[in-house]
Parts: structure tokens; sequence; C-alpha cells
């Protein structure tokens, strides 16, 4: 199998743009969206919901997602283990192939798929797109390198046959965040099913809409639903049932730092029925940092800070949130930083010129407005123009001092904190001086402070004379350590790595100082 | 299969070439063609050191001065380049020692300060003085860092209509070639284009683009619109398709676009502007270049995974810019020809073609700065020509300079196979002939 990243449209097509704002205007006459539980063969709703309102139009519900409870994880629980064996026991190059056909049948489904992201997110159109094609290279990516590089090892001698395989570790519970839900929804669905596990699909409440659509493609491309279960619900509930749970045998998080560091205490818990060491995958949250050099080419800098620390407003965990500028150019980047953030364009999605849109809910708007009204005195430049209705929170530029809470927490929103350095390597001091190793970026052309930023920066991705998101499947593994996660690179050739267990069988050949090769 | 009609044609074609190579202009404009045919010859020679010298010019305008020869001796000493390592550290070690650093980076500035001041007219539209502005027919261009900011592109703006203050105007009944014209980049003064929101994005230029083209308007100054990265194609193409048809500029005779022909749509783009000069009534003037983006395009291709939108060779442009040039002959009245061009077979293939049709008006264009010796050759042949002629700042107008060099320095460029001594008949040979020569 050959691997090729999926294309994302050319806007400059009329016709392109002309399907997705078709499928985008067709969505709003179709909600509320409901979205069910669904367990094996059976699709169930409960009497409590989850409300998603409308980022842009807070007055509209997008969807109202089925709550699911401990005893529907009892009940998963049960249809997976009788469903496990004949999903283990099929060939790789099966399960590969039949990943190929989700990213497929994904494709065939674009528009609507990216529509209903758009609307339960407020996410701006060409991020959606980026986001989507990320969604497909997952199911590819990992259904070709299950097939490449996890087929069984032998090392036979004359008398003993060695065999080193892979196999699967049983149930995943996939717990995944708000800010992709196409891309990481997809991307901890397939890892794992494509190797022979079972997995059971937590989408975060906010975008379950969008999960639940991406989970239809699984099955209808052949994913069985009894190999597949898809569990909306609150995370305090459902959520911590799916960690907790004695026969879950791994549980593939992505979100916030604290709800991961309360998992891996909870996971690492042996409840009295549990017969396994439970294995967490956690990516966590970020605090990433970029270093402007005083040699820096001050136009590659700002196209590459605006949409790093304001693309999707701010809330992915690669976001640009610390800046730090050479003396020499701090005062010219600044200003023509400020201009640039003046010059955002804020409004709703559906508007394809818009840049920034609004936030996922009210309670990261508030949280938000809160930050922001906290920290005024520092604030800098912000976008000045932005529609007053709908959760929308200036992109804004702040000069906090040294010992600020704006330099080590997360927000999750658009806001960005700059300091002057006086030596490249300060920046590099300041740049690691962080609780978080997830993304980093340098403006530089002087070869030898590059060097020494690949030398001495820690973190899973560093990003040269560019911006620090969008990382690309096989092109750039994406992950992080030290409080960012546990080190998994999603999109990289280790992370089918993390849902299997070696097996060794080992065996003697050899009969009465015969075997099967010294009779011949 | 060549007709004789073909080899007919480019018999005369060589004969042109080699009448505007010989004439070629002063001792001065022959030593210059001589002496930058040495340097590209040197450059080609040693392209890993061509390599660091670009990316040294690049990152100087944001050096302090004092820090240049630091990152000289990190560029063009520290790196791996045809340079002998005893030369590189000896000539080191001797500026180390002498205390030269201070000296060799004020050098270095004044050098590169030269080499762009070859290239860029001016610093600044006030600095035009009336007698520069007659000498030729100019285009002008206004050169800068890249807009990111409406603020910066209302700068951009204003020099534009500063630029347009200061030309005088132009008498009505001037021949079309000698006439005064502006060339604009669309993204320097509207920062908010894009592609996923064209129709916006026009909107948006078509705002910012109506109060230029009106004073130049009232002054009888053109207009002509650059073409940049395909990216923006569409939108640009569709603005100028829009604001000429509007009732106030409709009849207005010199507006202009550009075509270009690197790009594998660049025969039906003209098919489409000769429609529209139908419809609109009055004719407009293309621009017809064989393209400036070109590593650009092909790594935005790779990057997204699409088919690029350029010819892979430079041979399959060549013969597309042929093509076009006849199209656009034929399309006369209703496209006005503006040919850019430094290719003394292209330029030789656009004569023998003019004379052959009877066109008189149409213009050549070239750069200002290059290919001085045609230049000179051209004006005594009679021949209209055109400086597309850069006003910026030296340091800041970098990137320009870079795009210069790069084209001067260009492997497949013409100045560089003439630097090989390759002689006059095998570089003029038609692009569509299987050549031998390799160009």
């Amino acid at each position: 199998m050959e691997f090729k990243n999926e294309t994302i449209r050319d806007f400059s097509i009329e016709k392109e743009r002309n399907a997705i704002r078709s499928a985008l205007n067709s969505i709003e006459k179709s909600l509320p969206f409901e979205i069910p539980i669904s367990i094996g063969r059976t699709e169930k709703f409960s009497a409590n919901r989850f409300v998603q309102k409308n980022p842009w139009s807070p007055e509209l519900v997008v969807s109202r997602v089925s709550y699911s409870n401990v005893h529907d994880l009892e009940e998963t629980i049960q249809i997976s283990k009788m469903n496990w064996g004949p999903w283990k026991e099929r060939p790789q190059q099966e399960r590969s192939t039949l990943l190929m056909k989700v990213a497929e049948r994904l494709v065939s489904k674009k528009d609507f798929i990216i529509s209903v992201c758009i609307w339960e997110t407020g996410k701006q159109i060409t991020e959606a797109e980026i986001e989507f094609a990320e969604a497909v290279d997952f199911c590819r990516y990992y259904a070709t390198i299950a097939n490449d590089q996890l087929s069984p090892k032998n090392i036979n001698l004359l008398g003993e046959d060695n065999l080193y395989y892979y196999q699967p570790k049983g149930i995943v519970s996939s717990i995944s965040p708000w800010n992709f839900p196409m891309a990481i929804f997809t991307g901890m669905c397939a890892a794992p099913l494509v190797v022979g596990n079972i997995v059971l699909a937590k989408p975060a409440e906010e975008t379950s809409a969008t999960a639940f659509e991406i989970t239809k493609c699984f099955w209808e491309a052949g994913i069985p639903k009894e190999v597949l279960h898809f569990l909306p619900g609150l995370g305090s509930e459902i959520g911590e049932a799916m960690v907790t749970h004695p026969e879950v045998a791994v549980v593939n998080f992505t979100g916030s730092r604290d709800v991961g560091l309360s998992i891996l205490k909870a996971a690492s818990l042996v409840s009295p029925k549990q017969r396994m060491i439970k294995k967490v995958i956690c990516e966590l949250g970020g605090k990433n940092a970029m270093i402007v050099d005083a040699d820096a080419d001050l136009d590659v800098a700002i196209q590459s800070i605006i949409p790093s620390a304001f693309g999707f407003q701010g809330q992915k965990c690669s976001a640009l949130s610390r800046l730090y500028v050479h003396n020499d150019c701090y005062n010219k980047l600044k200003e023509r930083l400020i201009a640039s953030l003046d010059g955002l364009l804020i409004g709703s999605p559906l508007d394809f010129a818009n840049r920034i849109g609004p936030v996922i809910h009210e309670e990261s708007y508030l949280r938000l407005l809160r930050l922001q009204k906290e920290n005024e005195k520092f604030l800098t430049g912000i976008t000045s123009l932005y529609p007053k209705e709908g959760f929308y929170v200036a992109p804004s530029l702040y000069e906090p001092p040294e010992d600020s809470e704006m330099w080590n927490s997360e927000f999750f929103g658009p806001i960005l904190a700059m300091q002057k350095i006086s030596t490249f390597a300060e920046g590099i001091q300041l740049a690691n001086n962080s609780d978080y190793a997830l993304t980093c970026g340098v403006i530089s052309r002087n070869p030898k402070h590059i060097l020494e930023a690949k030398l001495k920066i820690d973190v899973g991705n560093l990003y040269i004379n560019r911006g620090i998101t969008g990382a690309i499947v096989h092109r750039q593994p994406f992950g992080g350590g030290k409080l960012s996660g546990t080190g998994a690179k999603a999109g990289g050739p280790d992370y089918l790595h993390l849902f299997v267990e070696g097996k060794t069988f080992t065996e003697n050949t050899m009969r009465q100082g015969f075997s099967r090769d010294t009779l011949q | 299969m060549f007709t004789k009609q073909m080899q007919d044609d480019d018999k005369e074609i060589l004969s042109i070439a080699k009448t505007i190579d010989a004439s070629g202009g002063s001792l001065y404009q022959k030593f210059i063609f001589f002496i930058s045919s040495k340097i590209i010859f040197f450059g080609f020679r040693y392209p890993k050191l061509k390599l660091q010298i670009f990316k040294f010019i690049d990152v100087l305008p944001s050096l302090e001065p004092k820090k240049i020869y630091r990152y000289f001796k990190i560029y063009l000493f520290d790196e791996d380049t045809e340079i002998p390592v005893f030369l590189k550290s000896s000539i080191h070690f001797l500026i180390h020692i002498l205390f030269l650093d201070l000296i060799v980076s004020f050098l270095i500035l004044k050098i590169v300060k030269i080499f762009a001041k070859l290239f860029i007219l001016t610093d600044s539209p006030r600095n035009l003085k009336t007698t520069n502005v007659t000498t030729r027919p100019r285009t002008y261009d206004i050169l800068g860092e890249l807009a990111l900011s409406p603020k910066e592109a209302k700068e951009y703006l204003k020099q534009y209509s500063e630029l347009i203050k200061i030309l005088p105007e132009v008498h009505p009944e001037i021949n079309s070639k000698l006439r005064t014209n502006i060339s604009i980049k669309c993204s320097g003064i509207e920062t908010r284009l894009y592609p996923e929101a064209e129709e916006k994005s026009i909107q948006y230029l078509k705002e910012a683009l109506r109060p230029i083209l009106r004073s130049a308007m009232n002054k009888g100054i053109g207009i002509n619109l650059d073409m940049e990265q395909y990216d923006l194609k569409s939108i640009i193409t569709q603005t100028a398709k829009d604001l000429f048809l509007e009732p106030e500029f409709q009849f207005y005779q010199h507006f202009g676009i550009v075509v270009q022909s690197y790009l594998k749509t660049s025969k039906d783009e003209l098919v489409l502007w000769k429609e529209y000069t139908k419809r609109r009534g009055t004719p407009i003037t293309i621009r017809l270049v064989k393209g400036a983006y070109l590593e650009y395009e092909r790594i935005k291709a790779e990057e997204r995974g699409w088919t690029s939108p350029v010819f892979d060779t430079k041979r399959e442009t060549d013969i597309k810019f042929e093509e076009n040039v006849l199209f656009l002959l034929e399309s006369y009245p209703y496209l006005r020809s503006a040919f850019g061009t430094h290719n003394l077979r292209s330029l030789s293939f656009i004569l023998y073609h003019t004379t052959k049709k009877s066109i008189s008006d149409f213009e050549i264009q070239m750069l200002y700065g290059m290919a001085g010796k045609y230049k000179a050759s051209l004006d005594s042949m009679g021949i209209g020509l055109r400086e597309y002629s850069p006003i910026g700042a030296l340091l800041p107008g970098m990137a320009y300079l870079i795009r210069r060099l790069l084209e001067n320095t260009s492997n497949q460029g013409f100045l560089y196979q003439m630097s090989l001594g390759k002689n006059l008949d095998s570089l003029m040979s038609n692009p569509k002939e299987e050549s031998l020569n390799g160009i």
C-alpha cells in the first residue's frame, strides 16, 4: 500500500466554493441533530441530553446529544467481548482495506461532514478543510502502516522456529476533544481499530454530531458495529466509567491537562475484577512559544504568528501563546503585529472572508472575557471590530510581566503574550521554561541559531520559519512530552505500537536429532 | 515536422536577432553586457556559492550594519561552498586579526546597495525628477515589504496616489507607446484577498482600485494590474474584468493586465480576454510575460498535492509564449500587445511577426537595469520600448532584487547560454524544434 496525503481543495475554483457553500447553508433547516447512543446493533436515545448551541447564533441549537451511562457501557463491553475474536483474527490486510474504504466513504460525504463541524464549532472554512483532509489521512496512513510494518517477524534456526508478532490489546476507550472533531476523533478510532482492537468512542459533548457522522462512515465502509461503539455523554459520567472499567485495556485520551492527569491516576488503580494493567495514552495541552530572532524576516514572522496564535480562535493545543522577540526588531514587529491584528476579519464562518470565528461555547467565552479583563493593563493590541452577538472573543496581544500567569496557564483562546529578549539563547531558555513541551517556532535566518534551536528546544514539534500549527499526517508526526502528553506521535510511524502487544512464539522443531531442514 | 514556411521564418528571425545583437548600444553598455555575462557565468559555475550569496543578500536588510560581516562569515565561509577551505579561513583570519570586521561590513553593504541600485529606479516617488520621467516610457511599480495589514496597504495606496500626483499629465493625443503607465500589485493595496472568499475579495479589491484608476484616468496615465501567484489569479482577473466594464471606466483605452505564459491556461486566458474586449468595446493592453513565480508555484503545488499550474520545462513555456504572441497579434485591435521579455529569440520572433502583419501599435517591455545593450539596439531600430521601473527603498526592495538576480543567473537563461559562448544560431533555434542545444 502506498500512502499519499489527501489534497486540499482549490478554493479559487468556483464550483468547489459553491458545493461547500450549499452544503453549509442546508444545515440550518435540519437542526437540531439528535445524537443517539450506539451499542452494537442497537441505537437508543436517553431522556437527558446535552445541548450544543451554535457558537455564532447561540439561540440555535445545533445538536442534542444523548447521555450514555454505566449500564450502556456494561452492555457495550459484553458485546465487545463476544465480537473481539473474529475481528482480531481477520488478516491485517483485510482490516487495512476496510480502513481505506472508510477514507473513501469520508471523502464521499466531505461537504456535509465539514458543514456539520462548522455549525458545531464555528471553525473557519479553510481550517475545516485542512482538518477534514487530516481525518482522511489518518485512515489511509494507519491502514498503510499496519499493513506494511506490523507483519509478523520470523527468526528460524535449524531446529527452532521463532515468531514475533503483534496482538491487539483489547478494548480501547477513545475519549476525544471538541477542537478537532474530525481529525482527532477519526485518528483515535482508526488506529486502534485497524490493528484489531475494539473501540468505544466517546466524542466531546460539543461535537457529537460531527463525530456521529464520521462514525457512520466507519460502519458504512464495513467496520462492524460490534467493534466500534458510539457512546456520547459527559466526561464526568461515561468518560470516567470508560477509564475505570476493569475490562478496558487502553484509555486513549486527548484533552485538557487536568483531566489527563486524573485519568492517569484513576487508571493506575487496579479494581477487584481487573486482570490487566491499563495503558493510558494522553495528549494534553501546550503553552507554545515562538522565538523571533534579530535577523528574522518580519513578513514571515507575522504570517506565522497570526494564524498560529489566532487560527481557530487559538483553540488548538499547538496554538502560539508566548512570543519572545529580539530587541533589535521588537518595536517594528510589535507595531506591524498590532496593525495586522486590527485588520483581522472576525465573524461567522458562513462568510468565507472571515478569518476568526466565535469560540466554542458560552463557558469558554465568559472565561476568556474574564481573562482579558484581568490582564487589561498589559494589553497592547486588540482587534476592535467584531460582531457583538455570538461567542466572539477579540484576538488580543499582551505584554505581561515575567511573573504573570499569562506565561504558564493554557488559555485555549485568541490571547497572545509577547516579551523582549536580548539574545537568542535567552529565547531558548524562556521557551523551555514551561510545563509543556508540545510545539515551538523559531523565526531566524542565522543557521547557527537554527541548529542551536534544534538541539536545545525541548518540544515535540519544532517549526522553523513557518507557523507552528497544522501538522500534516506522515510529514509531521504530532505530539509532545513533559506535561503535554505521554509522548505519542499521532500520524507517525510509531503510533500503532501503542495499541498492540508483542508476542513471541518459540517452537523447538528438532525431533530425535533431525528437523524439517536437516532431513532434506 | 517542420514546414518550409517555418524554416524560412526561423531564418528571418535569426537575421533580426543578429541585427539586435550586433548594433547593441554604446561601448559602456557593451561593457556592462560583457561584465554581467561573466558574473553570470561565474555564478553558474559555483552554484552552492551562488545559493549562499542569495541567502545572505536576503537576510542583509534585517541586519544591523555592524553585524554584517558576522553573517557574511556564517553564510559564505562556514557553509559548504565551492570556495576552498584554506581560502575561506585565511580571508577570515586576515579580516579578524586586522580588525576589519566593521570596514568589511560597510563595504559589503555598499556593494549590495550598488547592485540594488542597478535594478531600482529611485527610492521614492518624490525623487522622480521630471527630466528623469521623460527619458524613456516607463511603467512604474512601487516596491516594499508585503502588506500585512490594512494600515500597510493604505500606505501603499498613498504612495501610488502620490506617484500619480507627481507624474505630469499626459497629452491625450500621445502615442500609446509613450504614455506614462503604472503597474499595480494588487496584494499590496488590499490584504483581504482569499481564494475561498473570491466574491468578497473582488469587492474589496475593486474598492481599493477605483480611486487609483480614477485619478490615473484624469491625468491620462495608463494602469496595468500586475499578476502575482496563481492563488490570486482568479481574483485579480475577475476584478479587472468587472472594473473595466463599469460605466466610468468602460471607455478608457489605457488599462492593461498581465497574462503569464508559463501557466498551462495562458492561451485560454487570452481567448477569454479577447471575447471580453469585444463586449467592452474598448481595447485593453495585455502584457504577455513568461512568468515570475515559477519555483513558488511548483513548491506550493507539491505541498498541496496539486498538479502544478505551470509548465515543467522552459521549452514548453517558450513554445507557449510564441503561440500566445501570434494569438495576441491576431487579436489586434481588440487586444493591444505588450511583450515582456529579454530573450533574444522571443524579441526577434515578435519583431518578425509584427512586421509581417504590419502591426506597429505594440510595445516591448523590459525591466529597468536589464539588457541595456538590447534596449539600445531596439531604440536605434525605432521599436517602442517601455521600462518596468521599480521605485522603493533599496533594502526592503530586496525580494525584488533577488528575483532579478535569480532571473539573470538562471541556468536556463539566455544570458547564461550566451556567456557559455554558444553561437547565436543555436540559441535562436525554434523551441518547437527538438534541439540538442539544451535550451
